[in-house]
C-alpha cells in the first residue's frame, strides 16, 4: 500500500494543484496552512531551546 | 568522453598512472574502473589509440613492460568484472567516478593563459624544488587560495615533473568558502580526491608527507575537512590526525583506509572516536561522508527553506503525510501535522547525536528531505510492530510470554496488527463501487508492483493512474477536512 503514498510524489505540480482544487479547497490557502504547521514546529523548537538554556543558567548558579 | 590524450607519451603516462593506481589501491581505483561497460569502452578506445610496437616499453621508472602486454593485461584485469550485474545507479556513480579519474590524466586543451600555466622539468630528482605546499604569506590567505587552488606534483620517481596551477573563482558557486587538505602520499589518489573536492567547489591543498602536512595545517588550517591516508609512509595517518587534533580538537577529518572491510578492523581506530573512516573509495561514498561532516542545519536555514517551499511542494508534503499516517494508522494515533512536525524537529536534533535525529544534506531539496524523514519515521514504527511480534512466545493456551526482561503487553502488538488489517478492509469497503480502483487497492495491499497490477488487470497506464487517483480522492477527499470525501475513521 505504500505505493499509494508514493504516487503523490509522482504527480506534477499542476496535477496536485488540480486535485486539491477539485476537492473543493483553495490550494493557496491550504499551502499557507501547511507552511504554518511547519513554522509552528520551528517556533516550538525555539521555545524549547530557550527553556533548556534558561535551565542551564539556573543550574550553573 | 573526448579524451585529451593524443600523444603516445601522454598515453604511456596514462597507462603508467593507471597501473600504479590499480596496484596501489586495488579496492579503490580498480573497483571504480572495473565495473562499467561504457567506461570500459572509453578506456578501450583510448588504449587503442596507442601506436604500440611490441618492443616499445614504458619510459617511466624501473618498470619495463612491453606496451602490448601491458594493454592486454589491463584489458584482462579491467574486463574481468566488466559486465557484473551493476544496477543503473551504481553504473551512474561509477561512470562519474571514472570520468573524474580519467580527467586527472587529461591535459588542458585551451591555449596557455596568464592564470593557467604548465611547466615541464626533465630533471629527475628535483622534486624538492617545487614545494607542493602553497606558502601562506600571512597577508591574505584567501587571495592566495583563489590564485592557486591546487598544486599537483608528479612523483619524484618519474622523470617528468609537472606543476599545474589554475585560477578558480574566489567565490565558490555555493557561496561558501570551503577548503580542504588532502594528505595522501600516492599522487594518483591525491589527484583523484583533489579533482573530486574541486568539483564540489572546495579549495584544495595537498601534502604528500606527514611533516609537510602538519606544517601546512599549522600555516593554513583549520580546513572544512582534512582527508588523511591511513597508510602514510613515515607517520601513520592516525598519528597525523592526533597531531592535527592537538592544534584544533574540532577539526573535521576523514581517514582513508581502503585496506579494511569495516571500521572495526582498523587498528587504533578508537583513538579517533568520532572521526569517520572511508573504506570505499568511490566518490559517492566520499560524498556521503563529507555530507555527514557538514554542520547541522541552523534554524535560519530551515526557516529559509520553509519560506522557499512552493504551493505544490507544501500540498505534496501534506498528501504524503496523510497517506503515511493513514497506512500506518495501527502504529499510533498521530495526524499528518504531527508527522510533519516530528520530521522537522528531527532535523534540529541532527544525526551526530546517535539518536533518531536526521541530517539535512543541503544538496537535497528540502521537500524531498522531509518526505524521506516522514517515510522513515512511519517505516520505523511498522518495524517496531514486527519486532514486538517477534519477542512474544505463545504457549498452548494462547498466552503470550515476553522473551525479554521488559514487561510488554502482548495485546498491544496484536491490536496494532489488527487495526492495520482493518485499515485495508475499510479501504476496500469504500472502494466497492469502483471495481478498477478496488482491484488496484487489492494489488497494492498484496505488495504487487505497478506493472504487475497493470498486467494482471489488463490495465493501461492511464487506467492505472486514474484508479490510483480515484483511491486518493475517495479516501482522503478534500484537503481542508470539509465535505466531499469519505475518509477513514479518525482521519483528519
Amino acid at each position: 500500500m505504500e505505493q499509494l503514498a508514493e504516487s503523490v510524489l509522482e504527480l506534477s505540480d499542476e496535477e496536485i494543484l488540480a486535485e486539491v482544487a477539485e476537492s473543493g479547497a483553495d490550494p493557496q490557502q491550504e499551502a499557507e496552512r501547511i507552511r504554518l504547521v511547519l513554522r509552528q514546529a520551528v517556533k516550538s523548537e525555539e521555545v524549547e531551546d530557550k527553556r533548556v538554556s534558561n535551565l542551564g543558567e539556573t543550574t550553573n548558579f | 568522453m573526448d579524451h585529451a590524450h593524443s600523444q603516445p607519451s601522454d598515453a604511456l603516462q596514462f597507462i603508467h598512472e593507471l597501473r600504479r593506481a590499480i596496484n596501489d589501491n586495488p579496492k579503490g581505483a580498480a573497483e571504480v574502473l572495473e565495473q562499467d561497460a561504457q567506461l570500459w569502452v572509453e578506456l578501450k578506445r583510448f588504449l587503442e589509440r596507442i601506436p604500440a610496437p611490441a618492443d616499445q616499453t614504458l619510459p617511466c621508472e624501473e618498470v619495463n613492460i612491453p606496451i602490448r602486454t601491458e594493454q592486454e593485461r589491463l584489458r584482462e584485469e579491467l574486463g574481468n568484472h566488466l559486465f557484473d550485474n551493476s544496477t543503473p545507479d551504481e553504473k551512474k556513480h561509477l561512470r562519474e567516478a571514472l570520468e573524474n579519474f580519467l580527467a586527472l590524466f587529461e591535459t588542458p586543451k585551451q591555449p596557455p593563459r596568464d592564470d593557467i600555466h604548465t611547466t615541464v622539468d626533465n630533471s629527475p630528482s628535483n622534486s624538492t624544488e617545487i614545494d607542493p605546499i602553497i606558502p601562506n604569506d600571512g597577508h591574505d590567505s584567501n587571495a592566495a587560495e583563489s590564485d592557486r587552488s591546487e598544486v599537483a606534483v608528479l612523483s619524484p620517481s618519474l622523470p617528468r615533473l609537472s606543476v599545474l596551477s589554475s585560477r578558480v573563482s574566489p567565490t565558490p558557486m555555493n557561496g561558501g568558502n570551503k577548503s580542504a587538505l588532502v594528505i595522501e602520499y600516492n599522487e594518483s589518489l591525491s589527484r583523484m580526491f583533489t579533482a573530486f573536492l574541486k568539483s564540489d567547489h572546495y579549495l584544495v591543498r595537498t601534502a604528500y608527507e606527514s611533516e609537510d602536512a602538519l606544517r601546512l595545517y599549522r600555516d593554513c588550517g583549520p580546513f572544512q575537512v582534512v582527508l588523511i591516508d591511513y597508510r602514510m609512509p613515515t607517520k601513520n595517518g592516525i598519528d597525523i590526525a592526533l597531531d592535527i587534533l592537538k592544534q584544533d580538537p574540532t577539526q573535521p577529518m576523514i581517514i582513508i583506509a581502503p585496506d579494511y572491510r569495516s571500521e572495526d578492523e582498523v587498528p587504533r581506530r578508537k583513538e579517533l572516536m568520532g572521526v569517520p573512516f572511508l573504506l570505499d573509495m568511490r566518490n559517492s561514498r566520499l560524498q556521503k561522508v563529507l555530507d555527514k561532516l557538514q554542520p547541522r542545519a541552523t534554524r535560519e536555514e530551515v526557516d529559509r527553506a520553509i519560506t522557499a517551499l512552493t504551493t505544490a511542494d507544501l500540498l505534496r508534503l501534506r498528501k504524503f503525510g496523510e497517506w503515511r499516517v493513514c497506512l500506518s494508522r495501527g502504529t499510533d494515533h498521530r495526524t499528518w501535522e504531527d508527522l510533519l512536525q516530528e520530521a522537522l524537529c528531527l532535523t534540529f536534533e541532527g544525526a551526530e547525536g546517535g539518536g533518531n535525529g536526521r541530517h539535512w544534506n543541503k544538496r537535497v531539496p528540502f521537500v524531498n528531505y522531509l518526505v524521506g524523514v516522514m517515510r522513515s519515521i512511519t517505516r520505523r514504527r511498522k518495524g517496531d510492530i514486527a519486532l514486538w511480534c517477534d519477542i512474544f512466545e505463545y504457549d498452548a493456551e494462547g498466552q503470550g510470554h515476553c522473551l525479554l526482561d521488559t514487561e510488554i503487553s502482548p495485546e498491544i502488538a496484536a491490536d496494532q496488527l489488527l487495526i492495520e488489517g482493518e485499515t485495508c478492509d475499510r479501504i476496500f469497503e469504500q472502494l466497492k463501487d469502483y471495481p478498477t480502483a478496488l482491484f488496484v487497492a487489492h494489488g497494492l495491499s498484496e505488495g504487487l508492483k505497478t506493472n504487475e497490477i497493470m498486467k494482471e488487470g489488463g490495465l493501461s497506464e492511464n487506467e492505472y493512474r486514474a484508479a490510483v487517483r480515484r483511491i486518493r480522492m475517495k479516501l482522503l477527499g478534500p484537503t481542508n477536512g470539509g465535505d466531499g470525501g469519505e475518509k477513514l475513521d479518525g482521519q483528519n
